[in-house]
């Protein structure tokens, strides 16, 4: 897992790789913890991200709940079709805000 | 019919190899990538599952992942010494739960519901044996 963040006009980007798992959910939970205060919100940039399990979903909740908590946008981009399947079944694609590319998500 | 086995001890460590496990045998059967992945995400959510809560502390127990190849399916069964825990019991999850009613848990069931064909649970000789098949698309 690398994590790569960028801020993004106000925006924390946070470009995942590799596999969003029990093992790397610590690392990516505490990323989050620590961008949470970008001024108008989060984007989880998941274009090279290729597994994603629920522990990892939760990750993704928990951002989520912290940027609606601050009343900031948030939005995952860039999901690739094997996380998107994981996405979609646990519900995810229709509760969270998704965009193609990291451009669309800050516009 | 082809079949593997790994004795992983009970830490989230272990999972790095139970990953290389998954993979490896994929590659040698010649499964899709997508299978791949499903076969890793089912093997990750049990086995996490034991981890996280059939043990109340990291070490000292054995958690045997077997894998098969029978036929047209695929077969991935998880053994543990916990306590006895049907994960097949556990309430059917609504995907359709707003962001703030949102909870932690039941996300990893359901995933094993929608991605498997088949889900078996058995308690026998002190041991839980969760046996999930999967039917390999045929193209």
């Amino acid at each position: 897992m690398e994590i790569i963040q960028e801020n993004v006009d106000g925006y924390a980007v946070l470009g995942l790789s590799g596999r969003l798992d029990g093992v790397t959910s610590a690392a990516v939970e505490a990323a989050i913890q620590k961008a949470a205060d970008a001024e108008r919100g989060m984007v989880i940039d998941c274009a090279n991200l290729r597994y994603i399990s629920s522990i990892g979903l939760r990750v993704v909740l928990t951002a989520a709940k912290l940027m609606q908590a601050g009343k900031k946008r948030f939005v995952v981009c860039g999901v690739t079709a094997p996380v998107r399947e994981v996405f979609d079944i646990s519900g995810f694609s229709k509760i969270l805000e998704m965009k193609g590319t990291r451009e669309e998500a800050t516009k | 019919m082809v079949s593997a086995m790994i004795l992983l001890q009970n830490r989230t460590e272990e999972l790095a190899r139970l990953s290389l496990f998954v993979t490896a045998f994929c590659d040698r059967q010649g499964l899709s990538c997508d299978l791949e992945l499903v076969l890793n995400l089912v093997a990750e959510e049990i086995f996490m599952n034991v981890v996280m809560h059939g043990h109340p502390e990291e070490g000292g127990h054995e958690i045997g992942v077997t894998l098969s190849q029978r036929g047209d399916h695929v077969e991935l069964s998880v053994e543990d010494d916990a306590k006895e825990f049907n994960p097949l019991n556990a309430a059917e999850f609504d995907p359709a739960t707003p962001l703030e009613q949102r909870r932690i848990g039941g996300l990893g069931i359901h995933l094993l519901r929608k991605l498997m064909t088949e889900l078996h649970y058995e308690r026998s000789g002190g041991k839980n044996r969760l046996t999930m098949r999967k039917l390999i698309p045929s193209n």
